[in-house]
């Protein structure tokens, strides 16, 4: 069976009805990941009437920057969530892996080991450290199997605790250029960073989709029991999503630290609250199993969009925390009785 | 506690001379099954009347009937010589009856007295510790029941536990109690001590209903006994006086006696010829059998592991499938030893796949489609480069549609939305996609419509003379009827294995029995 690629699909020997086609692509319209789409254009459109500058390129621009930064550790995030886990933590990767970094290999105001200089060796650095925050995390929940919010919540503490121990509260600034490239260059009028989310986008979408472990992550969120039985090593298949999401998150902190250019002690603070709530608006299940990267991302872009739209329309910025977590719920509230969410 | 929903009718209106249940040809239909067929049975006070009965021959129905969880179609139901009492009465309905299921009801984490008094506490806003453990004291001492009231069910032994819920039950007013098979997850010396309980209380005027599949304990507990089959009671008489043989016969019917299991209608095996290579050769000793269990499997091959719940048969499969991280013994796979950190992934990429019992639970990705569960064992095999050959999975999916007989729109359809006949069949795609070398089948058509129960154990036999291995583990007649031999287990115990077992003897010899014309 293994040599069997190009076979003719018009000629299935043993097939019964084979479905139509237009069904399956109707259907999908209805799928959950989609149910967000009309809200996306209404938030566009309302944005639009509200303030002109909302079309403004400088704005869009900024959207974009924002939107890959949270896209990314949302990325992460959902491939934690679909394999039915629980990843708190990432925000603190997104903070922590790109000080490391910074901190080991290079020597920059507001704190260093002065040991070496070297930006290639702190790029390295910073996704090898959150490769390792990422198997910490994997090992406390899936071996030691500690319950991940209380696992991944004391990880959060910790790490955002170190953060702020190595540098002593110091922002790390006067990065060199090859590690704020990412997060600051343009390419055309398109953020690098933009383009880098959209390839990664692309990439996990054909990898959950299409690959032999995207599969296996599903079967493991849907039913750890079933994926087992299955023949699935359903713990190594958690270790590496535990792993990727830690990396996700590491590349996601770097993007912020490139267009800030510079890495406070608080960098990604509160931001997985975000990443949950654009998550779940974009389809993906708490409880493992269900959801897609295009939505998860749509969730994002929503998320975004709506703070853009309350900064723009000048509500006093000691509201728009209040603010967004009203439309979250009322966003929820639309896809529950819509139907759409089955999830959340 | 909202007050006056409890009528006045309490036990202080008894009849005492009436019996405490009587029903007279009850019918209760689901749809198209009968579950009870004019069922007659009378349980007179103080008596301990033992019920048994296949799998599907109405006991639970009729559990469900007496506790008043359902109400019969016809026929007519007394209790304590009056009608009884509305379902949504629970209350009345705890002063009657109450059962003690086979699993457990208690909460762990609570007291032995906080189980008694479960949403019962009495007295004021708070709650007296002390009282409560006195009155919990008192309530155990009375059934002469060494427990302490203090200590968390948790930390107490399944007898213990189970003395608890009987205590429970009887401190609710009930002096009516089910036991539906509260032997089966006890050890011996439990057992004993459950008997020993329970003629206490029938001393003391308890009258107890015992549903058993040992039939050794029928007569050591129970002065009657009524046999069900088919919804029906076919066999009624004293308990003492009754054969085993005769209860045995009364449970699978006169029409199925001295069929040979391997002359059954679903299979006309020629013998298996004996060059046919052994793929198994295993020896487990587990620490919940007390016998070492040996097998050697050849191609072809279809060994049956017979035996109920708690007889260790279900643990042994789960051990060859690799799901005991634990175990001892050695497992030889086609005459390679197989590593001691044999677990599922490692016996699903060697040939050993697994089609588990509860199919939703541990079976079948119920979100996924058709298609992704089928395949969900066999990835590796559609993976091209780097990505699945979404046509080459999409035709073997559709095949086994085909193959399996699948009724389903699409094979992009979720599993869920299958009806359980269905689900089966697309479980067993699964299990053998990654063409195993030996299938182990757990309980395979339990709650299975009867044509997809032929099209299952159809498609296995196909599989079989292709040289697939089987072994089927069950505890039902029909399904071990499929087997060349089998090996009949009880309590952790080999009891017997040949081949050509009849319905009979196998029924009997699962029950912890041996039919007194055979020697095994």
């Amino acid at each position: 069976m293994s040599n069997s690629t190009h076979i003719s699909p018009a000629a299935p020997p043993l097939a019964g009805v084979r479905p139509t086609p237009n069904r399956r692509s109707l259907s999908n319209l209805f799928q959950p990941e989609w149910a967000i789409l009309p809200v996306l254009v209404v938030v566009i459109i309302a944005g639009a009437i509200l303030n002109p500058a909302f079309l403004s390129s400088d704005n869009i621009y900024g959207v974009m920057q924002q939107a890959s930064e949270l896209g990314i550790l949302t990325m992460g995030l959902t491939l934690v969530l679909i394999a039915g886990k629980f990843d708190l933590s990432l925000e603190s990767t997104f903070g922590l892996a790109p000080m490391l970094g910074v901190y080991c290999f290079l020597d920059v105001s507001g704190g260093s080991l002065g040991l070496m200089s070297s930006p290639i060796l702190a790029l390295l650095a910073i996704f090898v450290s959150g490769a390792l925050i990422g198997a910490f995390n994997g090992v406390l929940v899936i071996y030691l199997k500690f319950n991940a919010f209380i696992a991944t919540l004391a990880t959060l503490i910790l790490l955002r605790g170190i953060s702020l121990g190595v540098t002593r509260g110091q922002t790390l600034s006067e990065l060199p250029p090859l590690l704020t490239a990412p997060g600051e260059a343009s390419i055309g009028n398109v953020p690098l960073s933009f383009l880098i989310a959209l390839g990664l986008l692309a990439m996990l979408t054909l990898f959950m989709s299409r690959h032999r472990i995207g599969r296996m992550l599903y079967a493991v969120g849907g039913n750890s029991q079933a994926a087992r039985v299955a023949g699935i090593p359903v713990e190594r298949v958690l270790m590496w999503v535990f792993i990727a999401a830690g990396v996700l998150a590491a590349l996601a902190g770097l993007l912020q630290a490139g267009r800030i250019a510079s890495i406070p002690s608080s960098l990604g603070q509160n931001l997985i609250f975000n990443a949950f709530a654009a998550a779940v608006l974009g389809g993906v299940s708490l409880n493992g199993g269900r959801g897609t990267m295009p939505g998860a991302c749509g969730g994002v872009l929503l998320l975004v969009l709506i703070q853009d739209v309350l900064v723009l329309s000048q509500v006093p910025a000691y509201w728009i925390n209040a603010t967004t977590g009203g439309i979250i719920l009322v966003a929820l509230l639309i896809s529950k009785l819509s139907g759409a969410d089955k999830a959340a | 506690m909202i007050p006056a929903t409890r009528p006045a009718v309490s036990s202080t209106s008894v009849n005492p001379l009436a019996a405490i249940v009587q029903i007279d040809r009850a019918v209760k239909r689901f749809g198209e099954t009968v579950a009870l067929n004019e069922l007659s049975l009378t349980i007179s006070r103080g008596e301990s009347h033992g019920l048994v009965g296949r799998n599907g021959a109405g006991k639970s129905t009729l559990v469900s009937v007496l506790t008043g969880l359902r109400t019969i179609d016809s026929g007519k139901f007394l209790v304590n010589g009056a009608a009884p009492p509305v379902l949504s009465d629970r209350n009345a309905w705890r002063e009657i009856v109450s059962c003690v299921y086979q699993h457990r009801t208690l909460v762990p984490d609570l007291s032995v007295a906080e189980n008694l008094y479960l949403g019962r506490y009495q007295g004021k806003q708070t709650i007296s510790w002390r009282a409560l453990n006195q009155k919990a004291s008192a309530e155990l001492d009375s059934w002469n029941m060494p427990i302490l009231p203090n200590a968390k069910v948790r930390d107490l032994g399944v007898g213990e536990a189970q003395m608890v819920e009987i205590a429970r039950a009887l401190s609710q007013g009930s002096r009516f109690v089910i036991l539906d098979e509260p032997t089966a997850q006890l050890i011996a010396s439990e057992i004993d001590q459950l008997i020993l309980r329970v003629n206490e209380l029938r001393k003391r005027g308890v009258t107890f209903l015992f549903i058993s599949h040992h039939l050794e304990e029928i007569p050591q507990v129970c002065d009657t006994v009524t046999v069900l089959r088919n919804g029906r009671d076919v066999l009624h008489g004293d308990a003492q006086k009754i054969t085993t043989t005769r209860i045995v016969s009364a449970m699978v019917g006169d029409e199925a006696t001295g069929i040979a299991l391997t002359a059954s209608e679903h299979v006309t095996r020629p013998p298996l010829s004996s060059d046919m290579p052994v793929v198994l050769d295993a020896q487990i000793k587990a620490a919940a059998c007390k016998d070492t269990f040996h097998l050697t499997l050849r191609a072809g091959e279809v060994v049956g592991l017979a035996g109920h719940s708690g007889s260790g048969t279900r643990h042994l499969a789960l051990t060859l499938a690799g799901h005991n991280p634990r175990w001892a013994g050695q497992i030889q796979l086609k005459g390679e030893k197989v590593p001691r950190t044999w677990n599922p992934s490692t016996a699903v990429r060697t040939g050993i796949s697994l089609l588990p019992e509860d199919r939703i639970k541990t079976g079948l990705v119920g979100g996924l489609s058709i298609e992704d569960n089928i395949t969900l064992p066999s990835l590796k095999t559609f993976s091209r480069r780097v990505l699945i050959d979404r046509k080459a999975r999409r035709k073997f999916a559709e095949a086994n549609r085909t193959d399996l007989g699948i009724a389903c729109h699409s094979v992009t359809q979720a599993v869920s939305e299958l009806s359980g006949g269905n689900q089966q069949k697309v479980l067993l795609g699964s299990a053998l996609s990654p063409n195993p070398a030996i299938l182990i089948l757990l309980h395979p058509t339990a709650g299975v419509d009867i044509a997809s129960k032929a099209t299952i154990l159809d498609i296995v036999e196909r599989r079989r003379r292709q040289g697939l291995a089987v072994i089927l583990v069950s505890d039902e007649p029909e399904e071990l009827a499929f087997c060349d031999r089998v090996q009949v287990w009880v309590r952790g115990e080999k009891v017997a294995e040949r081949s050509g077992m009849n319905e009979q003897e196998l029924v009997a010899a699962m029950e912890g029995f041996t039919l007194p014309s055979e020697t095994s």
